[in-house]
């Protein structure tokens, strides 16, 4: 194997958050028939089917992509698959309702907690093509409990959608290297990491990825001018939403760009319109990400005394803001309670992460990281859950009494590290285990008292007056083992 | 020579461990039971969470239950002593 260095450099642009990159190529197979998989290995590609987008080099490296080099129960006409994530985790506030609050990936404290447990797969028969994924475990509710469009209109749309996480059809042109139209529920790859965790260098993402959408509802086309390059344009009911605010859609788009399989560039940007009663405020996000493998020597370590086989990093900045009806990007004049078109108020989000990550062998690799995130107005804060809860709350659990205020006006910046090792002994499962620290300038994290009640049962009565204990640290540890075929 | 290769990966991952486990020891130690810390009034007083010296009790002023001295009035801890509440959920504007 060839010792391989490459180039630092500066990328400039804009920026948004995103899970799976590697699903998205598989995605983009431009042969239906053959397995709409993870990577392929690059060899048999080479010889197979060259002009496959991305199959040219090996990307399982990437974070917030597959590592697997084959589906191993892949058919004809269905590539199943499954992941089951499970995840233990504890924090030095120990809140006595075991709640974690401000998280997409992590829900409950202390407990052995099935995150995710997800079954389905790819169909492809001639150029018709289909994907469904199955969501249950604690993220079928974590995750639609932030989509308030779910409260306009009728048909709980959150109970009829959240045991699916991915669920589209669509149809597959040969033309240039592919083009592929899907309807339906699919994956945002905003924010770098994968909403598949099995898929990520670590299992707890930075503000940006986590407070960032993770999935869509709706059109997208992936088109391939080359084998390097995606762009793909989405039609879309919203910000990580199954309904729809106001009357326009969202728009927006990915440009996936690999020119090497040491580098990879990605793009996504955002428009829409994502308030309630608020047609005329805008929301813009750009999420702009590189990720580059500097050095790739499985035969010949790094060091002597330091045998890191393959050395990698991730940068990640996302600018974005809220334009109208009583809210400007940048240097409002108004504040909380007074924000108009006349004194409008800040909002906006600013953030970025990096990570780093080494791997000694095929088996285990170490990852350290961190980031920041500036909310003012916290359109993109993970509101608090129990009795600080700003948002409608789930059926038999008492109305929240002391909501976290997520109003125009407010602020909120945060900011996190984390390091973490992952054990992979074989391509189908990780142990993972990692250390987190992230704090607020607000009181935002669950500390001892927890959200929910003196005890921390729902069902023990909620004195008058009673507070949640919002604290401004939290720091963790996190174990988890994926399984993914 | 692989052996060796084996070898150096598994010290490093040794190291990568201790590491991780030293980092997790400096988050081993818990934020509660000192005084004006919140509690769980509702466990049996052999079960308190608090501190030595220290119980799990309410000031005549708040809702909220904290670890206090007794009497409530020798502490100098506002959510003891009932001087101050926690404030309400918000987190503060700008």
């Amino acid at each position: 194997m060839r010792k391989e260095y490459a180039v630092f450099f500066l990328f400039c642009g804009t920026a948004a958050s995103t899970p799976a990159i590697a699903d998205q190529a598989a995605a983009a197979s431009p042969q239906p028939d053959s397995a709409a998989a993870p990577q392929p290995a690059p060899q048999v590609v080479a010889e197979a089917a060259a002009a496959e987008p991305f199959a040219f080099g090996d990307f399982t490296w990437l974070n917030g992509a597959s590592r697997q080099h084959k589906a191993v129960l892949d058919t004809k006409y269905f590539t199943p698959e499954m992941l089951i994530d499970v995840n233990y985790t504890a924090s030095t506030n120990n809140p006595i309702d075991d709640t974690v609050v401000g998280s997409t990936a992590l829900s409950r404290n202390n407990e052995f907690t099935l995150a995710f447990l997800g079954f389905g797969g790819d169909f492809h028969y001639e150029n018709t093509r289909a994907r469904l994924m199955t969501q249950f475990g604690v993220r079928s509710t974590l995750v639609p409990r932030n989509d308030l469009s779910t409260e306009r209109g009728q048909f709980d749309l959150q109970t009829a959608l959240r045991y699916i996480s991915e669920g589209y059809g669509g149809y597959h042109l040969d033309v240039w290297n592919g083009i592929n139209i899907d309807a339906g529920i699919f994956m945002s790859y905003v924010g770098l990491f994968s909403y598949d965790n099995f898929e990520n260098w670590m299992y707890l993402p930075s503000f940006t990825s986590d407070n960032t959408p993770w999935f869509f509802n709706g059109i997208r086309i992936q088109m391939f001018p080359t084998d390097k390059l995606k762009i793909e344009p989405w039609i879309i009911n919203g910000w990580q939403t199954y309904g729809k605010f106001n009357t326009m859609p969202g728009f927006g788009a990915q440009t996936l760009y690999r020119p090497f399989e040491w580098l990879s560039l990605i793009s996504n940007d955002y428009v829409g319109w994502d308030t309630q009663d608020a047609p005329g405020r805008i929301r813009f996000h750009s999420d702009n990400s590189i990720e580059v493998r500097y050095f790739n020597s499985p035969t010949r370590p790094l060091a002597q005394w330091f045998p890191a086989t393959r050395v990698a990093f991730s940068v990640t900045g996302d600018i974005g803001f809220e334009d109208g009806d009583g809210v400007t990007p940048f240097n409002g004049s108004g504040h909380e309670g007074a924000c108009t078109n006349a004194t409008p108020c800040t909002q906006h989000f600013l953030s970025a992460m990096a990570y780093h990550r080494v791997w000694f062998g095929e088996k285990f690799a170490f990852t350290a990281g961190g980031g920041f995130m500036n909310n003012p107005g916290r359109y993109l804060v993970l509101a608090p859950t129990g009795v600080a809860s700003p948002v409608p709350q789930p059926l038999n659990v008492p109305a929240a009494t002391a909501p976290f205020d997520l109003s125009a006006g407010t602020k909120f910046n945060a900011w996190d590290y984390e390091a973490g090792i992952q054990y992979m002994p074989t391509e189908l499962l990780t142990f993972d285990v990692e250390v987190n620290h992230r704090q607020s300038d607000v009181p935002y994290f669950a500390g001892h008292g927890g959200v929910t009640s003196p005890d921390g049962y729902i069902t023990t009565p909620i004195p008058t007056g009673w507070q949640p204990d919002l604290v401004k640290t939290d720091n963790r540890i996190i174990f988890a083992a994926l399984t993914r075929f | 020579m692989m052996r060796d290769v084996m070898m150096k990966t598994l010290r490093s991952a040794g190291l990568c461990a201790g590491l991780m486990l030293g980092l997790g020891g400096l988050l081993a130690g818990c934020n509660e039971g000192k005084e004006g810390d919140r509690c769980n009034p509702y466990l049996p007083p052999d079960d308190d969470e608090c501190n030595s010296g220290l119980t799990c009790q309410s000031s005549p002023t708040c809702p909220e239950s904290f670890c206090c001295p007794t009497p409530l009035t020798s502490s100098l801890n506002p959510f003891c002593n009932g001087s101050a509440c926690p404030p309400p959920a918000d987190g503060g504007s700008s």
